[in-house]
This record gives C-alpha cells, structure tokens and sequence, in this order.
C-alpha cells in the first residue's frame, strides 16, 4: 500500500521545453529538447500505454518521446506539417497533422497512411483503439486503424430557426473513462456536445457554454471539465448536460487540463503562465505553481520512487499537515 | 493596538479612546512604533460629531487640533533629542507606509537576467522592432461616427507617435480592418473608442497576428489645457517605460514601447514616458533640458492620458473566438487592495 504517492505533473510550454513540478516537494525541473525556441513549441502531451513514456508533439514536424524515469528523451518520430498529436495504439503509433494525414508506425516506421479530413485540429484515441478526430468544417469521426474507415461518422445539428446551417468546428474531444461509445466535444462556437455512438449520429446533448472557444476538454465517467478562451473552468453533469460548478483563479485562456486518475484533482494550464490544481468536489485551489511559459498542455504521471530515496520519503511525511493527512486517509478507505 | 493586519493589509485602529476625560498620555506611541494615530488628545472625534450645536462642536474641534499638533510637536522634539543623544546608536527612522510600499511581492515579477524571459523576448512579437528589423507604422482611428473631442485627441496622438496615420473609419468593421491594415502593411491599428460623446477607451491591436490590449482612457488633457506647454517638433521620442514589474506588465510595456521607432532622436530632446504605478499607466510628454549635472528642467508637450489594462488577447481583435492572455474578471481580481497585476 502506498501511503504517499508523489504526484508529478509534466507540462508542455511554448518555447518547447517540458516541465515537471512534483506535487509533495513542490519542485520544478525544466527538461528542454533542443533549446528554448518557439519553434520546439510542444502542441500536446500523451502518456503512452507501455510504460513511463510521454508523447511530446512538436508544432513542426516531430513528435519526442520522453523517458519519465530517465528524465531523457529517448525516441522521434517525424512527420509532415504542423502536427496535433500522437499516442499508441497497441503495438502501433499513431502520428496525426493538421492537414488531417494520419501516419501509422509499427517498430519506428511508417506502416500506413491514410487521411482523416481537412484541418484536423484535434485527435484523440479511444476505448476500442480507435481513432477519433474533428476540426473546422471536419465533422466528429470515428476511425479503425486497420480497416482506414471511419467506423462512426458525427451528422450536423439541425438548421436553425432561420433555415442557416450551423458552422462546425470541433476544438477539443475528450472520450470517458470506461464507457467506450461516448464522446464529448467542444467547439469554438463555446458549444458542448456529447454523442452517443449506439443512438444516433446527432448529438445526444448539445449545450452553449461560455461565450468563447472550449479549447480544452476532460472527462470522468459521470462529469466532464471544461475550459474557455477566458479562464473559465468548470464542470458539467453529463447525464443531465447540466453545468454544475467553476473552478476559479485562471486568468487567461486554459489550454490544458488534466484529471488525476485515482484522486479528485484537476490541473489546469494556460496562457497564465500558472499551473493549478484543484480539488474537484471542493474547487478548492489546492496548489499554484508559477511556470515562466506560456504552456500548452499538462498531463498527470507518478513518478517512479527508487529504494534509495524512500528515506526521504519518510523525512518528508513529517512536513505534512494533519489535515492533508486526514483527507488522504479518507481517499486511502474509498479506494480500498 | 493598532497595526497593520498581514492577511488583510489594510491598517486597523483598535485602540479608541472612549472616554474625554481620560488621561491617554500614557498610550503615547513609543518613537520606533510605525506609523500612527495621535492618541494623546482628550477628544474623540465621536464626541464631537455628535454635538448638535455648531458653535461648540467648532471649538471643541479647534482645540483638538491644537492639542494634536502640540503632541506630535513635542514627539518629534523628543525623536530629535533622542537622536542627538544617541547619534549613529539610534534606531533606524520609522518609513511611512504607501500603497506601493504595501505591496505584496509578486511571484510573477521579472528577473532582467532570466534566461526565459530573455528567450521569450526575442522570440515574441515584438522582437523584430526592438531588433529594428522593421519600423512601425501604426493606423489611428477612432469607431464609427466619433465626435469632436475624440478627433481632437486624435490630432495629438498622431503627433505624438512618429510614423503614423489617421484613417477615418468609416463603416469598416473592427476585423475587417484589421485585416485592410495587414493588407496595406500596417504594423500596429490604435483605435481610440468613446462614450457619451468622450474618447474611453483605446484598442491597440498589433498586426499580422500580434497581441491586442484594450486599455481604459481616462484623465485626457491636450495640450492645450496644460499650462506653459510646448510645441513638440517632429523628432522622434525616446520612450521611458516606468514600473512594469510582473511578467505581464513586461509584455505590456514592451507593446507599448514597440509603437515607437527604437532609434530616437536624440536632438529633440523629447521624451515620452508610459509610467506604471497600481495597474494605471500614465502617459506623459516632455522636452528635457540638462542645465547641469544635476538639474534638468522639463517641459510638458502634448496630451496627458492614463490608461489602465482591461485585456490582453493573444491574436489579433477576435472576441468571439480569441485566446486571451489576462481578463479583468472583477470578483476574482479586486479581492485586495494591496495587490497590482502590472
């Protein structure tokens, strides 16, 4: 049983350089790949299956892979145009541009390629190692890796009350954490849209949000975490599509959210140059880290605690207060 | 006792005398206490307010005064004799508190030598017209249908700003503009806006994709309502950029340096300086003039303003599908009196 879980948060910034801030020590470490440059912009962070890995994609044209344990970045893979994102699927990886070209690697080559649709802005994996992409004017799809088609393709909202066909542009997608049929997605036209693969290709809630672009989505089984072009974050029931609470204290635009695993904590990263992270159920503003850069994405990892440092590990334990103590215990009886 | 309550930084009085009669000599403030209220009066300020009769109560006030100013005539003789007694030995002089010096640090305040922030500069979008890679040209307009004192601001500002136009607006809409300016190869649009007759607000949108900050306009004098004014020649100013601290205020006061040519010259003599001081930026104007090592003397040319951040987007005037770097959200930010964002 491990009463102490440091919880690591690894961080994509503009100029390209990944941090990590360590939860319990409060600690910043800067890991750049090349140098501080615009052009390394880091656009998004995934965690890959196997092990202690990171996705890193480039803005250009690369995506590095980085050793959490290690602390070094070990692989690249490269690719056209301005990228969006990478993950693994199995035993294969899975690279996706912007002008919607998705490249297919087996043992760091490029087995397939196929496209998803003009101007994909964002792509995500899901349940059933599928993909799942959109962008502007690129509707919401559903992809098999092996097959290249889409399984499951989203139709458009009805015309509205003055006969105009709606605009798409899908901004974000988020999958849930078990149920493998249901995606939720946020447009720049601040709408959330949640569909429902066995119902019907509309959407099964459609809701405005906010009054700008959802840049960020994240979600759990029962609630999904949204972000704004303001700093707005906050929180919806997806069974009623409901809003339920804000978490507050971002200034700028969040671009990137992140929902702890196990515990109830989101981290939220943006234009603000702070990282934060709150409690969910409590919104409360459980830590703020000042990280000089603009960043881009964050991500949730454990770090790796070796048999050398567990003494400090132990020396730590004494610095924490009762009260943090009280609620990890209580997470410690629900999770058993 | 009285003193400054640290979560809530504001100065509260806690030690009220109640009564008149009461001998409050004894609560006279030791000298290296901070700064203080005068205890040593036998009037509470209570009393007499609630005196009906006007004649009285100004009596009673009168003596209070006098009786203050002879309290704290006698403390500073003390201070004074302690301090020749004492010479070097003395305790330090208490310093007065100010808004500023009450300030809490700022996590976000910048280091001139770090690497990041250095790195950030020169790759940011300003970095060309500091490089003097490019010159600004900068489009001044006003919103549709202005009146004449925006118009008369306008004369001004074009004055003050070397390389740029006036462009009347027309019926041109706020992005359609913007992309007009990229197209005739403008490197900054001001657009001044006005309520109720009166310039409000200005929008200084950089282009091709440059950040856009809306500033609040207050406080305009032109010139001519200042007194003993200059006339400014045509040379170009240098920029003085006063106060920005935290990060933002240094992205801030780089947009605002980068409108001017950096090459100024310096014949002119003139300045134009962009002064920071609780989140209002002040803008002011002058000719200098070294009369000697130590003195210089100084002459207000063109318009007064003050300006204060309401928002900072990333890319060019998008507010229906833009990223904003900092939103003045009220709630979140007017929490405490004490803490700026600039």
């Amino acid at each position: 049983k491990q009463w102490y879980q440091r919880r690591v948060r690894g961080v994509a910034t503009e100029l390209g350089s990944l941090r990590a801030v360590d939860f319990k020590t409060q600690k910043n470490t800067v890991v750049t790949y090349d140098e501080l440059d615009k052009k390394n912009e880091i656009v998004s962070i995934s965690r890959s299956t196997k092990g202690n890995e990171l996705y890193c994609t480039l803005a250009m044209n690369l995506i590095n892979v980085f050793d959490t344990a290690e602390n070094i970045y070990v692989n690249q893979y490269e690719m056209e145009g301005p990228l969006v994102d990478g993950f693994d699927i199995d035993d294969a990886f899975i690279s996706c541009s912007k002008n919607g070209q998705i490249y297919v690697w087996r043992d760091d080559e490029v087995c397939e390629k196929f496209k998803v649709g003009e101007n994909t802005e964002c792509c995500v994996k899901s349940l059933n190692k599928e993909i799942i992409s959109g962008g502007r004017e690129c509707e919401l799809s559903v992809w098999d890796v092996e097959n290249q088609k889409a399984t499951f393709t989203s139709k458009n909202v009805p015309r509205d009350t003055l006969d105009i066909r709606m605009p798409v542009w899908i901004q974000s997608i988020s999958t849930l954490k078990s149920d493998p049929n249901i995606f939720c997605v946020g447009t720049h036209y601040h709408q959330f849209r949640m569909y429902d693969k066995r119902v019907k290709r509309r959407p099964v809630v459609d809701i405005e949000w906010g009054e700008l672009p959802i840049f960020s989505l994240t979600a759990d089984d029962k609630h999904c975490y949204l972000s704004n072009g303001k700093g707005d974050v906050g929180r919806l029931d997806l069974r009623t599509g409901g809003s339920i609470c804000k978490y507050r204290g971002a200034v700028g635009s969040v671009r990137g959210l992140a929902l702890h695993s196990a515990e109830p904590y989101l981290a939220s990263v943006g234009l603000d140059r702070y990282l934060r992270v709150h409690h969910t159920e409590t919104r409360e503003l459980v830590h703020k880290f000042y990280l000089k850069n603009r960043m881009n994405a964050v991500v949730f990892t454990e770090a790796v605690i070796k048999e050398e440092e567990e003494e400090d590990v132990w020396k730590n334990l004494e610095e924490v207060n009762v009260k943090r103590r009280k609620l990890e215990a209580m997470w410690e009886l629900q999770n058993d | 006792s009285s003193g400054i309550n640290a979560e809530y930084g504001y100065f509260i009085q806690t030690n009220l005398s109640t009564s008149m009669s009461e001998n409050n000599d004894s609560k006279v403030p030791s000298i290296d206490s901070g700064p203080s209220i005068s205890t040593a009066v036998n009037y509470h300020k209570l009393d007499i307010q609630n005196r009906k009769c006007k004649v009285v109560k100004r009596q009673m006030f009168t003596k209070m005064k006098a009786e203050k100013n002879k309290a704290k005539k006698k403390r500073k003789k003390a201070d004074e004799e302690m301090r020749k007694a004492l010479g070097d030995a003395a305790p330090p002089k208490p310093v007065p508190h100010t808004t500023e010096s009450l300030r809490p640090a700022d996590e976000t305040a910048v280091d001139p030598d770090d690497e990041e922030v250095l790195k950030d500069a020169e790759q940011d979008e300003f970095s060309k017209y500091f490089n003097r890679d490019v010159e600004p040209k900068i489009l001044i307009t006003t919103n549709k249908r202005s009146s004449l004192e925006t118009r008369k601001l306008l004369d001004e500002l074009v004055n003050v700003i070397p390389n740029s136009e006036y462009v009347k607006r027309g019926k041109v809409d706020m992005k359609d503009l913007v992309k007009q300016s990229v197209d005739h190869s403008y490197t900054d649009i001001l657009v001044i806006n006005e309520d109720m007759k009166k310039p409000n607000s200005i929008i200084l949108c950089h282009l091709p994709e440059g950040p856009t900050a809306t500033f609040r306009l207050t406080s305009v004098k032109l010139k001519k309502q200042l007194k003993r004014h200059g006339n400014a020649t045509s040379h170009r100013p240098e920029v003085i950029l006063n106060n920005f601290s935290t990060r933002l205020g240094h992205s801030v006061g780089r947009f605002l340096g980068s409108l001017f040519h950096y090459d100024p010259e310096f014949r002119g003599r003139n300045v134009v300086t962009f002064h920071n001081q609780r989140d209002f930026i002040f803008f002011r104007r002058h000719r200098y003039v070294f009369k000697n090592e130590k003195r210089v003397g100084l002459q207000e040319l063109g318009p007064r303003l003050t300006l204060k951040l309401r928002r900072l987007q990333k890319g060019t005037f998008d507010t229906t599908g833009g990223e904003y770097e900092w939103y003045y959200n009220h709630k979140q930010m007017d929490v405490s009196r004490r803490s700026f964002f600039l």
